[in-house]
């Protein structure tokens, strides 16, 4: 069978089984008692949140972050991994006890406005089609290779299919889907990773294997990349950091609590009926979540090197260590259709050099070899996952695997966000603040032409990125960081402020962060519409548009106190409501009587 | 020219729905009107001819009958039929047929919806939407029973006992009010030279003397209904009662040998339907031990029986039923406390589920629950214990069978004092797991009926404000509501029960009543209502806004016509001494049924699919 | 009579028009009559009554017309036309008990002089429907003379011929009352009308016409001819 129809295959099954499960969960009506205790298991439920969590950008982008940022890419593991952690202690917990559970319902309460409710709901929908972006990215990258067509195309496919599998599918957010969909994904990711793991240092644990020798035994496989990388004027890989120490912070902080507002991942929390288990569901999800995460350093350090070793087959100078373009092998190929690998022979020689021409001192010596510039012109981050697999020879049916897992992690959190958007719209915005009189099947109706509007922009932002999918998704945090998690955090725990701050701080974080991306991107990431040019020396305090976030937050926090400080304070119950949340719940129970 | 043509407009302004109409419009509604004449036999309507039209049948008779051969309808002089060519295929399969030489007046489609237009009334009549096919349906349901019915072959002078009052025609109005106050009757018959001329009732005397202020000594004659329509005292009540809700009259005058012998009135014919529960209810109140409240249960399936043929509503057939529970209910507590003494302090005893929704039938399960003063000690125990037992035990007996979920009084768990109540609800909100839900179905629907219902009252306001603020408990709420789906398949297909003894029905207990209960159960909660029948619910939803008006008449039509379906089949099952159960056959429903049910079940499937866009999380399971 | 029958009606109207020379029958009688052989579905017929001072056409006088058209075996209540006619002549006691019509009201009423124009132009190429349709196509002969100088011409279907004939086919022996307009409809059932007006006797013929072609032809698909005089 040749990959095309492997991978057919493959997509088609996985499909098949989403829609199966669905299917069966939906026409198991439950009788009128349950049988005690049934419920969903906190194991299952983790999988399921973990499948919500990781997203095209955990599953496609951050490896390939990772295979060329080195440990620069580091923040993406730590930002979300400790943004899931904050969200689990800091949030879940008192969000809960509030009984409120969609963020706008939580600060038109706590703020007692409904103006603070709508900046809320357009807050959320602007973070979560940025978020949505992403995803399409990641949908358009595996389509294009899977159909082997142009990446446009692939991404139109990906919005049909993410159109039918949110708009009319009804298997959105079944939890045993989810499930299915974890399991498909970790399974592409972790598969390849052990054989490559098992090619290169003979170690079959990924996470084990980059800290091993090579299968040689020689080397450290970490020394050997620093070296084949330096060797060619990259930075050496462990070393790599992007932009400043101090960027690196704030890029990490601005996802950490990016996080915490993006609807789809808070309302998995609440799902879980018991607070006991609401707990052991976060745990659990953090060990799946953990299962990826771990292996993505190894996943792109050794997509890194196979990449390094395909293209430069000998010691760095000699002719013939460069390998011919003619006798480039089928994966090149294929993601030269896909427009996201491009070579562009410059020196003439009919051989591929790949260096970093930015490297002055490195460009001399290349000069010297009769190199004229990196004739790489483009390799997309995006695409290493996807074809890692290919580089490292690896069977058809693996290669197949790993298309069908991306696609799961990017359309499972897709349509999970596409539904709260809707939600948002339909409902928080339309419903309850614009139009109360509306039908239900208007509602209905308004709902889904919200979902098609998303899905609409989020597939015009594809085609036009302002960067490669997990920096869009960096976005995302970053207004939602500006915006809402401030006001989450001083709703909780901080009973002074009131309306008028927070809806001036929530305006001033999102807008002062928006303000420094589009001149950073270009406005609504139009190129060509920036006055600054996305350019390190411009970046204020050298912190990058993507870890702007945490900034805006910081002015948030700073305004919302001001404001609340000139203005009267809120009304008794609700800070009463304030002091309540944060008492455990048996206490509160106590103090009724 | 409008006079000319008189004779056609008085002929239509005396049927519905063109009574409603003003003068001006119904004079010139005859210019609208083509005449057409079918010979007996023929087939009616002549789709050859006319596509969308009003029928008005000025003469002859026309009988409907669906694809089975049965019966749906019949139409007489006056009566309408309107053919919309929008129905779909499935409805357009009646094959009507002139029983006799029938003339009709037909009424074009555009002309129609310009009447509609202009007059409220009577677009709120011919509103063709789905909501009103169904309401429509309902009717041809139970007229559908009318026509079987082995237990109403009675002849209508078995309800006309009284001898009718009869003046004579030139007697002042005053006089005649005079005399029906004095006789106590709210009609009376009018006759001119001993000929029946006329009827006259309290309705009369109100329109068109009171309110139009007549002199009070104009003679009867000017305000009595003089087309009278009159019945023979061998005519069965099935007809009677037939022909009054056709003509939307409330007065027959039953004749014999030419001379009036009574007046048969629609009170005259629900008393006699509810004769039953009334005395039902009486014997309750008499009985002396739980094995006469057990004899009297004996009864209740046929009463069932009884009420579905005489096309009450499944509304009105719960609230008998509930109202009876209700009874047996007060009355074994009645018996508890004369057997183990006075209580030692107050108690309510709460009914649960659907008795306490007002929507039971004959033999549901038993659910209950008590709640104890907060002066409880726990020497009282034992006294509640055995009032408990006494009276969930002589329930069962009388054939409320144990609650399979072990909700009830007897089971110590739900024989609490007030605050222990207050926790298991705060707990349950807070913590909505799938047993929560399970019994919030129950415990959520909850209605005092014995005791101190102060008790109830305190508890339930706290709840509701509980509800009211939780979003996180709602929104599980709605995800147990989406549980029950209503049996429509992706293609508008039924997907039927699939377990060999059910096979090739539906279950519409639990997927078509009860996921319109649960839909009602959470906008109640979500809003703060105390209402518990689901029809209320409803209403009290529409009316703070938390449910549009197109949205609460689908519904409550869909419930309605689910109901009575569940009804008919039920009262089948009961004829044929089998025990009644929610499975209903599939070949049991007409293709109109089929689509009717299928409209219901779509507005189901719309409501369920709104909640899911309102609370993403409730599909997260 | 016997020159229709040989050469047709439309034969007829063509020579008649050739003679005639007022301008309101040559427009009347240039629209050709249609063809016997036209379903009836497809032909417009006029269903006419006059009311009259007596059954005398010369001396008598016309006090009411009224019309319906017959459009597709329907009767089109829309086109339903009636008018009252002055006149000076003193009203029979007789009549006005039946046509309960005062000589107060025909005094208001149109003179036949305007009537009698909209008429023929209304009755243009369709056919003429009455019960014992002798009296109206009398009527409109003599006062087409006296206005215009010219025969009046028109297809007639009579529903009091129709009732004959099939009484005459089906050997069935009547009494001549049987064939009056009253009882005829009540032996087919059809409702009793109690106003009594030149408009509402239109209407009921045209009723009683489709009841009759009903028997005539169950399926609907006779032609002129079949009903034709």
């Amino acid at each position: 069978m040749d990959l095309q129809t492997i991978t057919y295959t493959f997509v088609g099954a996985t499909f098949a089984l989403y829609i199966g499960i669905a299917f069966w969960a939906r026409a198991s009506t439950t009788g009128e008692f349950y049988v005690a205790g049934k419920g969903i298991h906190p194991v299952a439920n983790g999988m399921a949140t973990a499948a919500d969590w990781m997203s095209a950008a955990s599953f496609i982008s951050m490896a390939g972050l990772i295979a060329f940022n080195g440990y620069g890419a580091s923040v993406f593991l730590m930002g979300w991994t400790g943004g899931y952690v904050l969200l689990a202690l800091l949030l879940a917990p008192y969000l809960r006890k509030f009984g409120k559970f969609t963020v706008p319902e939580f600060i038109g309460e706590r703020y007692y406005s409904r103006t603070a409710r709508v900046v809320a709901v357009i807050c959320l929908i602007l973070a979560s089609i940025t978020y949505v972006i992403g995803q399409m990215k990641g949908i358009g990258v595996a389509f294009s290779r899977f159909l082997e067509t142009s990446y446009e195309t692939g991404l139109y496919m990906g919005m049909g299919i993410v159109f039918i599998y949110s708009v009319l599918g009804g298997m959105k957010g079944i939890t045993y889907t989810q499930i299915a969909q974890y399991c498909v994904l970790i399974f592409a990711y972790t598969v390849p990773a052990i054989f490559i793991s098992l090619n290169i240092t003979g170690n079959p644990i990924p996470q084990l294997g980059i800290l091993s020798t090579m299968a040689d035994g020689n080397s450290y496989m970490m020394d050997k990349l620093n070296t084949v990388v330096s060797e060619l004027g990259f930075n050496e890989y462990t070393t790599q950091v992007m932009g400043s120490k101090l960027n690196m912070f704030a890029y990490t902080l601005t996802l950490m609590i990016g996080t915490a507002g993006l609807p789809h991942v808070i309302i998995r929390f609440f799902t879980v009926p018991k607070v006991k288990d609401a707990r052991s569901t976060a745990g659990w999800a953090l060990v799946f979540i953990a299962i990826l995460y771990t292996t993505a350093p190894a996943v792109g350090s050794m997509a890194r090197l196979n990449l390094m070793n395909t293209i430069q087959t000998g010691p760095v100078g000699e002719v013939t260590s460069n390998i011919e373009y003619e006798k480039r092998p089928q994966w090149f190929k294929n993601w030269e259709k896909t427009g996201l690998l491009k070579f562009e022979d410059k020196n003439g020689d009919g051989r591929i050099q790949y260096y970093n021409e930015k490297n002055k001192e490195f460009a001399a010596k290349a000069e010297s070899y009769g190199w004229k510039g990196n004739e790489m012109v483009k390799v997309d981050n995006d695409i290493m996952v996807l074809a890692n697999p290919e580089i490292a020879k690896l069977p058809n049916w693996v290669i197949a695997l790993v298309v069908a897992g991306g696609l799961a992690a990017a359309l499972s959190t897709a349509a999970g966000l596409l539904l709260a958007i809707a939600s948002a719209i339909s409902h928080d915005l339309l419903k309850g603040i614009f139009k109360p009189e509306i039908s239900e099947s208007q509602e209905l109706m308004a709902g889904r032409i919200a979902m098609v509007g998303a899905i609409a922009m989020a597939g015009y932002f594809g085609l036009h990125p302002p960067g490669f999918a997990a920096g869009t998704v960096a976005i995302a945090f970053g207004l939602a960081a500006s915006s809402i998690f401030p006001a989450l955090m001083m709703g909780i725990f901080n009973k002074k402020v009131n309306r008028q701050g927070a809806v001036a701080g929530m305006i001033a974080g999102i807008g002062i962060t928006m303000l420094y991306v589009f001149q950073h991107k270009g406005i609504m990431f139009i190129p060509g519409t920036s006055f600054l040019g996305d350019m390190s020396p411009n970046w204020f305090f050298g912190i990058s548009p993507n870890a702007f976030g945490c900034v805006g937050a910081l002015i948030n926090f700073a305004v919302a106190i001001g404001v609340s400080k000139v203005t009267e304070a809120p009304p008794e119950h609700i800070q009463h409501l304030v002091e309540d949340i944060r008492v455990p719940a048996g206490a509160s129970a106590a103090s009724d009587h | 020219m409008e006079i000319e043509l008189k004779e056609i407009r008085d002929f239509i302004a005396q049927h519905p729905p063109f009574d409603v109409l003003s003068d001006e419009v119904l004079n010139n509604l005859p210019k609208y009107l083509t005449i057409r004449y079918f010979r007996q036999g023929s087939t009616f309507p002549d789709l050859t001819v006319e596509k969308k039209s009003l029928y008005i049948v000025r003469s002859g008779a026309i009988e409907i009958r669906d694809q089975h051969d049965q019966l749906i309808d019949k139409l007489a002089e006056g009566d309408i039929y309107l053919l919309d060519e929008r129905l779909d295929e499935d409805s357009n399969k009646f094959n009507g047929a002139c029983v006799e030489d029938t003339l009709v007046y037909l009424l074009g489609y555009s002309d129609l919806e310009l009447l509609t237009k202009q007059s409220e009334n009577f677009n709120r009549q011919f509103n063709q939407s789905i909501d009103e096919r169904l309401r429509h349906a309902v009717e041809l349901t139970q007229s559908a029973d009318m026509r079987d019915l082995s237990a109403m072959k009675l002849e209508v002078n078995a309800l006309t006992d009284r001898i009718p009052v009869i003046l004579d025609a030139t007697i002042t109005i005053q006089n005649a009010a005079k005399i029906m106050n004095d006789e106590f009757v709210s009609s009376i018959l009018v006759t001119d030279d001993n000929k029946l001329v006329g009827l006259l009732t309290d309705k009369d005397i109100r329109r068109r003397c009171v309110a139009v202020g007549l002199d009070f000594n104009e003679p009867i004659s000017i305000i009595m209904t003089s087309d009278l329509m009159t019945v023979s005292e061998k005519t069965l009540l099935s007809e009677a009662l037939l022909l009054m809700t056709r003509k939307k009259i409330n007065h027959l005058p039953v004749m014999k040998d030419n001379a009036p012998i009574g007046i048969l009135t629609t009170s005259d014919i629900v008393r006699h339907l509810s004769t039953s529960p009334t005395l039902i209810a009486t014997d309750i109140y008499k009985a002396n031990s739980v094995d006469a409240l057990k004899r009297i249960s004996i009864k209740l399936p046929e009463l069932q029986l009884q009420l579905s043929l005489s096309s009450a509503t499944a509304k009105h057939i719960g609230e008998v039923f509930s109202s009876i529970t209700d009874s047996i209910t007060c009355r074994l507590l009645e018996l508890a406390e004369e057997q183990y003494g006075t209580p030692p302090v107050e108690y309510v005893w709460l009914a649960g589920g659907s008795q306490a929704r007002n929507e039971q039938t004959s033999h549901s399960d038993q659910d209950n629950a008590l709640i104890i003063s907060e002066q409880f000690k726990t020497e009282y125990a034992d006294y509640f214990k055995n009032l408990a037992d006494f009276v969930c035990d002589g329930l069962n007996e009388c054939g409320y069978v144990y609650c399979p979920g072990d909700a009830m009084a007897k089971n110590i768990q739900w024989r609490q004092p007030l605050s222990k109540w207050q926790e298991y609800f705060s707990h349950w909100i807070s913590s909505p797991e799938p047993k929560a839900l399970m019994l919030s179905s129950i415990f959520f629907d909850l209605r005092p009926v014995y005791g101190n219902f102060f008790l109830f009252e305190e508890l339930q306001n706290k709840v509701l404000k509980q509800t009211e603020s939780s979003e996180f408990f709602i929104s599980h709420m709605v995800g147990n509501a989406l549980t029950h789906q209503p049996p429509l398949g992706f293609f508008r297909n039924f997907v039927m029960v699939h377990d060999d003894k059910h096979k090739n029905t539906l279950d519409v207990k639990h997927r078509g009543v009860v996921p319109i209960v649960d839909i009602a159960r959470v906008l109640a909660l979500d809003n703060g209502l105390k209402e518990t029948n689901t029809v209320d619910r409803l209403d009290a939803a529409l009316a703070c806004k938390a449910l549009s008006i197109e949205m609460h008449d689908n519904l409550i039509d869909a419930l309605e016509y689910i109901g009575s379906l569940r009804i008919r089949h039920q009262a089948k099952q009961i004829r044929a001494g089998l025990s009644a159960d929610n499975y209903l056959p599939i070949k049991e429903l007409s293709g109109l049924e089929k689509n009717h049910l299928k409209d219901s079940f779509s507005i189901i499937k719309t409501m369920h699919q709104v909640f899911e866009t309102r609370y993403p999380s409730s599909r997260m399971r | 009579m016997m020159l229709a029958k040989l050469f047709g009606k439309d034969y007829l109207r063509k020579r008649l028009l050739k003679k005639t020379k007022s301008s309101v029958m040559r427009e009347y009688l240039s629209t050709p009559f249609p063809d016997n052989n036209d379903s009836l579905m497809n032909v417009e017929i006029v269903s006419l009554d006059f009311e009259t001072t007596g059954l005398e056409i010369e001396r008598d006088n016309v006090i009411s017309i009224g019309f319906v058209d017959v459009i597709n075996l329907g009767i089109n209540l829309g086109t339903s036309t009636h008018h009252l006619i002055a006149t000076n002549a003193k009203l029979p006691e007789n009549s006005v008990v039946i046509h309960q019509i005062t000589d107060n009201a025909l005094v208001n009423g149109e003179s036949i002089a305007t009537v009698l124009p909209d008429l023929l132009k209304h009755l243009t190429g369709k056919v003429l429907l009455a019960h014992n349709a002798k009296v109206e196509v009398g009527f409109l002969n003599k006062m087409c003379q006296q206005f215009y100088g010219s025969d009046f011409l028109i297809p007639v279907i009579d529903t009091q011929y129709l009732a004959k004939r099939s009484f005459d086919r089906k050997n069935i022996s009547y009494k001549s009352a049987e064939l009056r307009m009253f009882n005829l409809r009540a032996s087919l059932n059809m409702p009793a009308y109690k106003a009594h007006n030149a408009l509402m006797d239109a209407i009921a013929t045209a009723e009683l016409f489709l009841a009759l072609v009903s028997k005539i032809s169950p399926k609907n698909n006779a032609r002129l001819k079949d009903v034709l005089c």
